[in-house]
């Protein structure tokens, strides 16, 4: 990619806007919405300095290097794999062209997972421990990182019209226009504020959670992948989506899942069997669920409330019962095992 | 604090700073195209063939040989130009503009109010509904009076955006007669496809597997089996320009010959499903045609060869060309659903349109 290329680059909100050209050979670009991404990884990295009793300063530090590094290289990994219109046209020399656009919430936070954990391995730390201290700022990074969505192509919902009932939020900081004609929801903010939420519950889970390494990262999983299924069905973007199935949807479920498999067998091991078996049992039926719920969305003409209430109490039920999983799992006698 | 800590610490802030060099758009570009004849490894049948054709159609052509023949036969066979030749009723071509508002004392309804059509001076549009052999077809007939007013309109401001909105919408948007979905043209892995927009190219790349329609500067309707490359070059060396350009098909009418249906062209065209297409019957003369399916109504929906039968034994059509169908068929009159009520509307990045070329001061005093 040229420098030509990017110079011309259309702006969309932050995305694409030079702030400033470092005097380095030709002028590299400093971008307005890479600087937003730097200034939530400085803020992650912080916070798990602050966060590292457990694990050590020098465990933490390596760690923000390693999610420095896995992070970005992950997030645009991911998005290139998981995107329809990069696999078609797949190249390799397309994976780095990162002026093509292109990064993946999900890929950065699964790097920055995979940086921390190699961390506690290389610091010989607890990973649970690890993983604990850097659950609260992986939501502080969501938080910051969401803001460079501002009035961009990324983040907003299918269009909002008075015959599906939604036109009350035209003129409001939630709906998004860029031409007047068609007025969308701004579901960034949604997620800016789930991740605040989120935020705050975990760093006064901290203490609830500490006998039990690893559990408080649990509730990360169970939290945000909950929460985020129900943004990510909102999303009407086509950022990362192979025809009407969006990857990242999947990725929020998945996570979701994988957290309650992991306390429900732990459970059922410790001999609590019924919470455990009602929560795996349900996970394919609320899959299913969901996917009818994207088919009545798509060509239904039932209220749109409805179908995203129905949502929302499919998501905090499957939530309510990991979170069950997991206050039962500290109360679970003998050795504490690490989801690491 | 360790000298490690603090050395490791540096290191990850000046990595996270490097971030912003790296990360320049979250999403991606839409105003350039995934080049996809970078080196790289071979997939096996991860890709169509393909070929680049933008310079078939580009202004500054390189001299070569091949080229020269180009501007003889340019010289031999003027391009007609509508914008140059008189047009009381040219509209701009571009994507931005809409059409002229039409007059609402255009609209015609039947004894029980239901619309049959439009008249003004310059577009003369007839709809009706045909239900037969168990598939509700909508059917509008459409006579413009010039080439101009058969056009294109999207979501966003941008033929690269990614906005979708409602038909009923867009049509608003476009001040639309009758519209109808187009090919949802940012929707599926057509990187490869070839697709214009009110003259705007959006991608300009042949997909062997699937047909080519291009309106030309005539209004006509060009069809291009498998993306017929000798077609379109002799298209583009005859002077012609795709004003608006379509990858969906298949093929149903060419030239006055009903096509046979490939039974492995995408889109399950073997079973029934909502359908829609665009054919052409004569000089600035339109059908635009839904077969109904699903649930959404009590029509069955069509196979692509009942669609193509429909066209040519029923409507007479000399060219026909399937578009998007399933639930992002409709067709929209008077900025409402011409559909079964049940039909719920799809979000989609473009319509195809018949505007109005009359000024509204005309009527409006």
């Amino acid at each position: 990619m040229s420098m030509d290329m990017i110079e011309t680059a259309e702006t969309i909100g932050l995305e694409g806007k030079v702030l400033f050209r470092l005097p380095i050979g030709n002028g590299i670009p400093v971008y307005a919405y890479g600087a937003v991404i730097a200034l939530a990884a400085l803020a992650c990295f912080f916070m798990l300095i602050i966060r590292s009793r457990k694990i050590g300063r020098d465990t933490a530090a390596l760690a923000g290097c390693l999610m420095a590094v896995l992070g970005t290289v992950l997030s645009r990994l991911v998005y290139c794999f998981a995107t329809e219109s990069f696999l078609s046209a797949f190249a390799f020399s397309n994976l780095y062209a990162v002026s093509l656009g292109g990064f993946s919430m999900y890929g950065a936070l699964g790097g920055m997972v995979l940086g921390a954990w190699l961390a506690s391995k290389a610091g010989r730390k607890k990973a649970g421990d690890m993983l604990d201290a850097l659950a609260p700022c992986l939501m502080l990074f969501v938080l910051i990182a969401r803001c460079g969505e501002w009035n961009s192509n990324l983040g907003i919902s299918r269009q909002l019209t008075e015959e599906r009932g939604n036109a009350w939020l035209f003129g409001t900081v939630f709906a998004y226009t860029e031409d007047g004609y068609f007025y969308y929801l701004r579901t960034y903010l949604f997620e800016i504020a789930t991740a605040l939420i989120l935020f705050i519950v975990l760093l006064a889970s901290g203490k609830a959670t500490e006998k039990k390494s690893g559990n408080l990262f649990l509730r990360f999983m169970i939290l945000f992948g909950a929460t985020q299924v129900i943004w990510e069905a909102l999303r009407s973007d086509h950022h990362m989506k192979f025809n009407f199935v969006g990857v990242q949807h999947i990725m929020s479920y998945t996570l979701l899942t994988i957290a309650i498999v992991i306390l429900a067998v732990r459970a059922i091991r410790s001999g609590k069997k019924g919470t455990a078996v009602l929560a795996l049992s349900l996970i394919l039926p609320v899959a299913g669920a969901a996917v009818g719920l994207e088919f009545l969305l798509d060509r239904s003409n039932i209220s749109r409330y409805l179908l995203y209430a129905i949502y929302a109490v499919m998501m905090a039920s499957m939530a309510v019962l990991g979170l069950t999983l997991e206050k039962q799992s500290r109360t679970e006698p003998g050795e504490t095992k690490n989801i690491g | 604090m360790k000298a490690k800590t603090v050395l490791l610490s540096i290191l990850c802030v000046l990595l996270i700073l490097c971030i912003p060099c790296v990360v320049s758009f979250g999403a991606e570009r839409t105003d350039i195209e995934i080049d996809s004849q970078d080196e790289g490894e071979d997939f096996d049948g991860l890709f169509d063939d393909e070929e680049d054709l933008s310079n078939l159609f580009d202004d500054d052509e390189e001299e070569d040989l091949g080229d020269l023949f180009g501007k003889l036969l340019n010289i031999l066979i003027p391009a007609a130009n509508a914008e140059e030749a008189e047009d009381p009723y040219a509209l701009p071509v571009d994507i931005t503009i809409p059409g002229m508002e039409p007059n609402p004392k255009g609209y015609r309804y039947n004894e029980n109010l239901e619309i049959i059509g439009y008249t003004d001076d310059s577009i003369n549009v007839d709809v009706e509904t045909v239900f037969k052999d168990g598939i509700s077809w909508r059917v509008a007939r459409v006579q413009i009076k010039s080439p101009t007013q058969l056009r294109t309109g999207i979501a966003g401001s941008k033929v690269s955006g990614k906005k979708t909105a409602v038909p009923t919408s867009l049509s608003k948007k476009y001040n639309a007669v009758i519209a109808m979905n187009g090919d949802d043209y940012q929707q599926g892995t057509d990187a490869k496809s070839f697709e214009y927009r009110m003259g705007e190219k959006v991608r300009s790349k042949s997909n062997a597997k699937r047909d080519i329609l291009i309106i030309d500067e005539n209004g006509d309707l060009n069809i291009f089996v498998k993306s017929d490359k000798e077609k379109l070059t002799a298209f583009s060396q005859a002077g012609h320009k795709p004003v608006n350009a379509f990858t969906f098909g298949p093929a149903l009418v060419i030239d006055g010959e009903i096509q046979q249906i490939p039974k492995d062209y995408k889109y399950n065209p073997n079973n029934n499903e909502p359908r829609s297409a665009i054919g052409q019957v004569g000089e600035m003369s339109y059908v635009l045609v839904i077969a109904e399916g699903r649930n959404e109504s009590d029509s069955r929906g069509a196979k692509v060869d009942e669609l193509a039968d429909f066209m040519f034994y029923e409507l007479g059509c000399v060219q026909a060309y399937a578009l998007d169908g399933g639930n992002t068929a409709e067709m929209v009159i008077n900025h409402k659903m011409y559909m079964d009520p049940k039909h719920t509307e799809r979000d989609q990045y473009d319509i195809i349109y018949f505007a109005s070329a009359v000024d509204p001061a005309e009527w409006k005093n």
